[in-house]
C-alpha cells in the first residue's frame, strides 16, 4: 500500500467533505434567508375569514337577499373509517374478505363482529400482503381501544409472528371493544336525537350509502386506470375512447378483452367501464350500488391476481384519494345544538365535520328574475384559480425574486388570501346578484398562525386582517307595493267577470272562456318620474326559487303563461314574447303629428268603423264597430278611434312616426342597469348586452324605416300599435313618462345612492312643445273621466289625476287569432307628474278599461300605495 | 514473577494502537447522546440510546478479546458466519414497511446482519489483500470483488439499496489501496456509471421517484413536496433555517413540532444543522470526519499489512457513511436510508460500529508502529 494511495484517499474523502461544508454554507449562509422564510412559511396556518356578501335591500331596507351563517354536515371516510369503531370493523373484516352488512349492522352488531375478528391467529393473516397486515393491525388495535403508541409494536409483532389469536394475546382487547362500542351507541343516539325527525334514517345507515357510494367511486376509477395501463394511456384518454359508440370504442374494447382474456362480449366489458347512455348505462344504474359495487369489486380483484402489471396499486392509490378528497354533505343547515355537540366533541365523531357556509336567502321572493340568484363557480374560474395558485407557488420558489418578481408575488398572494375567486364559494349568476358581483362580494380575511411560534413553543398569532364584507345593494323595489299589486291583480281577475256583467253592457257577449281568473299573466312597470327608479316590475305568475332549483324542467315545459319570461320587461329565461302596445301607442304618433303641424289637433277624419287600403286586401278596422264618424284628435284619443290613426299616419308619413318612436327608444331595450350596452356602439342591431341581457332580450322593436315607407298598410297598423313596433310595460311606462316630464327617463332598479349607476347617455329625445304636450295630456284625461273615455268606466278617485289610456293588442299565431292584450299606460297626478305606469294583462280577450284600468285602481286604492302619493 | 499490573498494560496497550480514536469517539457519543436527547418526545432522556452506546462499548471490548493474529486467521470464517444470518433474514426474518432486514432476537431485540457484514467485508478484504499483494489486473480483484457482490446482491434483495451502496466505495478504497494500478483502476470506476442503467431497470418504482426527486428538487410542486420530497424538503428546510449559530438545544422547530421525519435515524444531522448552526454542523462534519482521517493516518504507520488494512478500512466505513448520510440529507446525492454511525439511533449500527472500533484497537496494538513515512513503499 503506498502512502501516495493512502494520502490520495484521505484527500478524496477531504474533498468529500469540503463539498458538504460548501453545500451547507449555501443553505445555510448565503441561502438562510430563502430557507428561514420557507421554514416559517411551512409553519404558518392561515385560516380563512369568510365574509359576508352584500345585502340586497328594497328601498325600503327590507331584505331581498343576505349571506345567512350556516353550518353543513360533512362526512369523510377515511377519518371515520380510521377513528370511528363501526368503521374500523367494517375495514378490519373487508381486509379479510368478510361481509360485514353495513356500518349500521358494525354498530349494532358489534360485539358478535368484533369477536370474529379477535378470533384471528397469525396463520389467518398470511394470506395478506405485509401492507395489509399493517392496516388490519391498525385497525384492530382501534377496535380494541388500544392506544397506538404503546401497542403499536406488540401487534405488529404478533400478526408477523406470534402466537394464539387476537384475543388470546391481548386479553384486554374484550373489554376495549364493549366499552368503545357502547360508548359509540351513545354519541350516535345523542346525534340522531338532535338531527332532528325529519331525517330519515338512522345516520349509520345513512353513512353506509355514502360509503357505497365512495366504493363504486373507487373500482369505478381504479378499473378505469387499469384499462388504461393496459393500453399505456391515460384513464381520461380512455374515457375519451370509450364515451361515445364508434369504431375507437369497438376497436378499444376488443384489445382489452384480448389482453384480459375476457369471456363474454367486449361490450360488456365496456358497460362497466364506460356505460354508453341508453339501456346499457339504464341496466347498469337499476342495479343497487351494492350490486354494482359488487361486480366492480370482482372484476378489479380478477385483475390483481391474474394481470398485476396493470393492477397492481391501483385500488389503494384510489381508496387514498377518494377516501381523503371525496368529502360527503349531509345535511345542511344544522341547528345550533348540533353544531354546539359536534364542535365540543369532534373527537367523538371521527370523520363528521362542520363546515360553516355562508348561506345565501331570499326572505322575500319578490321578482326573482332581477334580484338573481349565487352559483358556485364553474370549471373556468376553477382553472383560473388553479393557475394563480401555480403562479404564487412558482415565485415563492424563487431564492432571490427580483422586485418585479416581488411585487408581483405581494399582488398574487394577497389576491389568493383576499379577493380571488375560490372553488369553494359562490357568486352572481343572475341578475342583481351577477350585475353587481363586484360590489356585493367582499373579500376574505385571515388569521395567521405560526405553529410553534419563533422558537418551537406555543403557536404564534401572526396576522389578523378582519374580512372586508360586501357592500348592499339598495335596489328601487318596494316590497309593499309588490304585494299591493300581486293581491290587487289576483282580486281583479277574479272579480272581472262580474264586473264586467254589471259594468260593460255593451258587449255582454264577450267571451272570457281564455282568461283564467286563478292565474293572471300580467306585466306591471310603475316608473319614479323624479329620478326614474321602478318601484315595481311585477311580473306574474312567478316561481320561488325552490321551486327554479328542484323543477326546472316543469317549469320550462309550461306553454301558456310561463312564469319564467318576465313580462314588465319583456324578457327571461325562457324565450321573449314582446307584444304590441296596441292603442298605447296612438299619442306618439298625436305628438308626431303636432310637431309637424300643430293643426293636426284640428284636423278631422272620418271613421265607419274600418277603412279598406287602397292597395286592396283585409279591411282595417276600427275599435268601434259602428265608426266614431267625424273625429278630430282629442276625440280619437279618448275613444282610440283606430280608423283616425290609419289616416292620420298616412298623411304625416312613416319618416315621422319613426323618428319619434326611435327617438323614444323603441328600437332597443330600455336600458335597465342589469342589461349593460357597449357605449361605442349606435345601432340597435350592433347593440352588444352583458350583464343579464336576457331579461330584456328581444325587448321592443321598431319596424324598419324603409318597411315603413314601402308599405302604407304597415305605417298605418304600427300607427295604432301593432305589426311595426312592440314594447315592454317598462318601455310604455318610459314613453308617458316622456310625455309628462319631456325627458326620456332611464330606468334604474338600483337606488340612487344605493351603488348602482345609470348604464348610458341619454339619447336625444323628440321634443314636445307645452302646448302641444297640454293637448294630448288633455285627451288622455278625458280617458280616464269623461264620459266616453275608454277607461272612464273605471271609476278612478278624481284627486289621483290619472292620465292613461287603454290598449288592446291582437295577437296572431301562424296567422291564427289569439285572445288580445289589455294595455292600460300613464301617469299621475296629472299636474306635477310623479310615476308613469304601464299595465299588460295577456290574453284576456279584453280591453284595457275592462281589466288592466282595474287593477290600477285597485292598486291606488290599497294602503301600500299611499306612499305614492305623498 | 508478576507480570505487569493492568494499568500499565492498558497503557502499554493504548501507546501502541491508535489512542487519538478515543477522545474522538468519546466526544461523538456524548455528542450523539445529547443529539439523541434533542429528539425524543417531550425532551426525554434517551435511555434507550445510552444502552445503545453501552452495547458498544460491549462489542468494541468484545472485539479486543481476539488478538489481530486470530481475527486474520478467523477472517473468511467471521465473513461466513455473518453471511449466514444475512440469508436467513430473507427467508425468515421480521417483515416491517415491505423489506426484510432484521432477525427477532430473545427478549424483543432484533438485529440487523447487514450492519455486521460490512465490518465482515472490511475484516476479509484486508485479509485479501494482506494475502495477496499488490494486484496488477482487474482479473485479480475478481474474487475479493465476489466476496463483496455476494453480500450486497443478498442486501439489495432485502431490499435495502443504502447499506448495498456503501459497499462499493469501501472496495474500490480497498483495491485502490490494495495498489491495482491505475490503468485498470480506472475501468472499476466505469463499472457503477456502466451497470447505472441496468441498475434503473432493476430498481422498484419508489426508488426511481426518490432519485427523480432529488434530480427535480428545486422544481417541486407542492404536492410533490407532500408525498415524495416530504423528507428532503424538511431537511433542507431544517438545514437552511439553523443559520450561522442555530436555534440552540431542542429548540429547532423542525425537530420540536415533529416536522422532519427520521430525525433520530437516517435524518439525524439536519437536527444538527438546525439547532448547532452551521459552526456546529461545520464542526460536527470536521469531528467525524478527523475520526476517519486518523484511522487512515495510522493505517499508514503499520508494517503488517493486515492491520493496515483494516484501520483503513474502519476509516473509510466511517467516512462513507458520513459522506453518504449527510450529502443524502443536503440534498447533495438521491435519498437511501443510511444511519450515521454513533450518532443514529440503530442497535446494530452502534454494536456494528463498536466491533469495527475495537477490531481497529486490536489490529493497531499488535506491532509497534513505524514512524516511517516510507513504511509502505515497497
Amino acid at each position: 500500500m503506498r502512502g501516495l494511495r493512502l494520502r490520495s484517499l484521505a484527500y478524496v474523502f477531504l474533498l468529500i467533505v469540503a463539498v458538504l461544508i460548501g453545500r451547507l454554507f449555501q443553505l445555510q449562509i448565503k441561502d438562510h434567508d430563502y430557507w428561514l422564510r420557507e421554514a416559517r412559511n411551512s409553519r404558518l396556518d392561515r385560516e380563512s375569514i369568510p365574509f359576508r356578501r352584500g345585502r340586497i335591500l328594497d328601498r325600503n331596507g327590507k331584505i331581498l337577499a343576505m349571506d345567512k351563517p350556516s353550518y353543513d354536515l360533512f362526512f369523510r371516510y377515511r377519518d371515520f373509517r380510521r377513528g370511528h369503531i363501526a368503521g374500523q370493523l367494517h375495514e378490519a373484516l373487508a381486509l379479510m374478505g368478510v361481509a360485514s352488512g353495513g356500518l349500521e349492522v358494525c354498530l349494532t352488531d358489534g360485539e358478535r363482529l368484533g369477536s370474529l375478528c379477535f378470533a384471528w391467529t397469525p396463520e389467518d393473516l398470511r394470506s395478506l400482503t405485509a401492507r395489509q397486515r399493517g392496516d388490519l393491525t391498525f385497525y384492530l388495535r382501534g377496535i380494541a381501544d388500544m392506544p397506538s403508541s404503546l401497542w403499536r409494536i406488540a401487534v405488529q409483532e404478533w400478526a408477523e409472528g406470534g402466537q394464539g389469536s387476537f384475543a388470546e394475546q391481548f386479553p384486554q382487547a374484550v373489554g376495549g371493544l364493549h366499552r368503545g362500542l357502547l360508548e359509540a351507541r351513545r354519541e350516535i343516539e345523542l346525534l340522531e336525537e338532535l338531527l332532528g325527525p325529519e331525517w330519515p334514517r338512522t345516520l349509520l345507515s345513512k353513512l353506509e350509502l355514502r360509503r357505497q357510494d365512495l366504493e363504486n367511486m373507487v373500482l369505478g376509477d381504479a378499473l378505469r386506470e387499469c384499462a388504461g395501463r393496459a393500453l399505456g394511456i391515460s384513464s381520461y384518454s380512455l374515457r375519451n375512447r370509450l364515451k361515445s359508440a364508434g369504431e375507437e370504442r369497438e376497436q378499444t374494447l376488443k384489445t382489452l378483452s384480448a389482453r384480459w382474456a375476457w369471456q363474454t362480449e367486449p361490450h360488456a366489458l365496456g358497460a362497466l367501464l364506460v356505460p354508453l347512455d341508453g339501456p346499457e348505462k339504464d341496466a347498469f344504474q337499476g342495479m343497487s350500488t351494492a350490486a354494482q359495487n359488487q361486480l366492480l369489486d370482482n372484476f378489479l380483484s380478477d385483475l390483481e391476481s391474474n394481470h398485476a402489471d396493470d393492477a397492481t396499486g391501483v385500488r389503494r392509490a384510489h381508496v387514498q384519494r377518494i377516501h381523503q378528497y371525496r368529502v360527503k354533505s349531509l345535511k345542511r343547515d344544522l341547528s345550533f345544538e348540533l353544531v354546539d355537540l359536534l364542535a365540543q366533541q369532534s373527537e367523538n365523531y371521527q370523520g363528521l365535520y362542520l363546515q360553516e357556509i355562508a348561506r345565501r336567502i331570499y326572505p322575500n321572493e319578490i321578482s326573482p328574475m332581477l334580484v338573481g340568484n349565487v352559483r358556485s363557480v364553474d370549471s373556468d374560474e376553477t382553472s383560473e384559480f388553479q393557475e394563480t395558485l401555480d403562479r404564487f407557488h412558482a415565485l415563492r420558489r424563487i431564492f432571490v425574486r427580483t422586485p418585479e418578481e416581488e411585487a408581483e408575488f405581494r399582488k398574487v398572494r394577497d389576491g389568493l388570501w383576499s379577493d380571488a375567486l375560490r372553488p369553494d364559494e359562490m357568486r352572481g349568476a343572475t341578475g342583481v346578484e351577477l350585475v353587481y358581483e363586484d360590489q356585493l362580494r367582499g373579500s376574505r380575511g385571515y388569521l395567521q398562525v405560526l405553529e410553534g411560534g419563533e422558537d418551537g413553543g406555543r403557536p404564534l398569532e401572526l396576522l389578523f386582517s378582519k374580512p372586508r364584507d360586501g357592500s348592499d345593494i339598495t335596489l328601487a323595489l318596494d316590497v309593499d307595493l309588490a304585494v299591493a299589486a300581486q293581491r290587487s291583480i289576483l282580486k281583479v281577475y277574479q272579480e272581472t267577470p262580474a264586473t264586467l256583467a254589471s259594468t260593460f253592457l255593451e258587449t255582454p257577449a264577450q267571451s272570457l272562456r281564455l282568461f283564467n281568473p286563478n292565474l293572471p299573466r300580467v306585466g306591471f312597470a310603475l316608473l319614479d318620474l323624479r329620478s326614474g327608479e321602478t318601484p315595481l316590475l311585477m311580473s306574474t305568475p312567478g316561481f320561488t326559487r325552490e321551486e327554479f332549483r328542484f323543477n326546472y324542467q316543469e317549469l320550462a315545459a309550461i306553454k301558456a303563461g310561463n312564469p319564467m319570461r318576465n313580462r314588465a320587461l319583456g324578457g327571461g329565461y325562457i324565450g321573449a314574447e314582446v307584444p304590441y302596445p296596441g292603442s298605447t301607442f296612438k299619442p306618439l304618433v298625436a305628438a308626431a303629428a303636432l310637431s309637424l303641424n300643430p293643426d293636426y289637433w284640428d284636423k278631422v277624419f272620418h271613421c265607419e268603423g274600418a277603412i279598406t287600403p287602397i292597395s286592396g286586401g283585409t279591411a282595417l278596422k276600427c275599435d268601434s264597430k259602428w265608426g266614431h264618424k267625424d273625429v278630430a284628435m282629442r276625440e280619437a284619443l279618448k275613444r282610440s278611434c283606430n280608423v283616425y290613426f290609419y289616416l292620420l299616419a298616412k298623411e304625416i308619413g312613416a319618416d315621422v312616426i319613426h323618428a319619434y318612436a326611435k327617438g323614444l327608444g323603441f328600437d332597443r331595450p330600455t336600458g335597465l342597469e342589469l342589461v349593460r350596452f357597449d357605449a361605442s356602439q349606435e345601432s340597435a342591431e350592433n347593440l352588444r348586452l352583458s350583464g343579464d341581457p336576457r331579461l330584456e332580450r328581444h325587448a321592443n322593436y321598431l319596424s324598419d324605416k324603409v318597411d315603413l315607407q314601402k308599405s302604407t298598410v304597415r305605417l298605418m297598423r304600427t300607427a295604432i300599435g301593432q305589426v311595426g313596433v312592440q314594447a315592454s310595460p317598462l318601455q310604455m311606462a318610459r314613453m308617458y313618462g316622456w310625455l309628462a316630464t319631456g325627458e326620456l327617463l332611464q330606468p334604474r332598479l338600483v337606488h340612487a345612492g344605493g351603488g348602482g349607476s345609470p348604464a348610458r347617455e341619454q339619447q336625444t329625445v323628440p321634443v314636445l312643445s307645452e302646448t302641444n304636450r297640454a293637448r294630448i295630456l288633455d285627451a288622455l284625461f278625458a280617458v280616464s273621466y269623461e264620459e266616453g273615455g275608454t277607461a272612464a268606466r273605471t271609476g278612478f278617485d278624481p284627486d289621483w289625476q290619472i292620465i292613461s289610456k287603454t290598449g288592446t293588442a291582437q295577437i296572431s299565431v301562424g296567422g291564427k287569432l289569439q285572445p288580445t292584450h289589455a294595455w292600460l299606460t300613464g301617469f299621475f297626478p296629472r299636474d306635477q307628474p310623479r310615476y308613469a305606469f304601464a299595465i299588460l294583462c295577456e290574453n284576456t280577450s279584453l280591453h284595457g278599461g275592462q281589466i288592466a284600468s282595474f287593477i290600477l285602481k285597485d292598486f291606488l286604492s290599497s294602503p301600500e300605495a299611499e306612499v305614492l302619493f305623498e | 514473577m508478576k507480570g505487569p499490573s493492568l494499568f500499565y498494560r492498558l497503557r502499554g496497550f493504548l501507546r501502541r494502537t491508535c489512542w487519538p480514536i478515543l477522545p474522538l469517539v468519546g466526544i461523538l457519543l456524548t455528542f450523539s447522546f445529547f443529539v439523541q436527547w434533542s429528539v425524543s418526545p417531550e425532551l426525554a432522556l434517551p435511555s434507550g440510546h445510552v444502552l445503545r452506546i453501552g452495547a458498544l462499548g460491549f462489542f468494541a471490548i468484545a472485539a479486543l478479546v481476539w488478538s489481530a493474529k486470530r481475527w486474520r486467521a478467523q477472517a473468511y470464517v467471521f465473513y461466513a458466519v455473518v453471511l449466514m444470518p444475512l440469508v436467513w433474514v430473507l427467508v425468515a426474518g421480521r417483515a416491517t414497511n415491505g423489506s426484510r432486514r432484521w432477525i427477532d432476537l430473545f427478549g424483543g431485540f432484533k438485529l440487523q446482519p447487514s450492519e455486521f457484514m460490512k465490518v465482515a467485508i472490511i475484516l476479509v478484504l484486508a485479509r485479501w489483500f494482506a494475502d495477496h499483494p499488490k494486484p496488477s489486473k482487474l482479473s485479480d480483484i475478481l474474487k475479493p470483488g465476489l466476496l463483496v457482490a455476494i453480500p450486497a446482491m443478498l442486501i439489495l434483495v432485502e431490499p435495502d439499496l443504502g447499506t448495498a451502496l456503501v459497499f462499493i466505495p469501501l472496495f474500490l478504497s480497498m483495491a485502490w489501496l490494495a495498489g491495482l494500478p491505475w490503468r485498470s483502476f480506472r475501468w472499476l470506476l466505469l463499472v457503477p456509471v456502466l451497470l447505472a442503467p441496468i441498475a434503473w431497470l432493476a430498481i422498484q418504482d419508489y426508488q426511481k421517484e426518490r432519485i427523480l426527486t432529488w434530480w427535480h428538487q428545486n422544481e417541486l410542486s407542492p404536492e410533490e413536496i407532500a408525498i415524495e420530497g416530504y423528507h428532503l424538503h424538511h431537511a433542507k428546510l431544517a438545514v437552511g433555517s439553523g443559520g450561522l449559530t442555530g436555534f440552540g438545544f431542542g429548540q429547532g422547530p423542525e425537530n420540536r413540532l415533529d416536522r422532519l421525519p427520521e430525525r433520530h435515524n437516517d435524518f439525524v444531522f439536519p437536527v444538527i444543522a438546525e439547532e448547532y448552526g452551521f459552526l456546529g454542523a461545520v464542526g460536527f462534519l470536521l469531528l467525524y470526519a478527523s475520526l476517519g482521517i486518523t484511522l487512515l493516518a495510522y493505517a499508514a504507520r503499520y508494517r503488517d499489512p493486515f492491520a493496515r488494512y483494516v484501520l483503513a478500512g474502519v476509516g473509510i466505513h466511517f467516512l462513507v457513511h458520513l459522506s453518504l448520510n449527510v450529502g443524502v440529507t443536503l440534498g447533495v446525492w438521491p435519498t437511501t436510508g443510511l444511519p450515521l454511525p454513533m450518532i443514529s439511533f440503530g442497535g446494530s449500527s452502534m454494536m456494528a460500529s463498536g466491533l469495527a472500533l475495537g477490531l481497529a484497537l486490536v489490529v493497531g496494538a499488535t506491532r509497534a508502529p513505524l514512524f516511517s513515512s516510507r513504511a509502505f513503499e515497497s
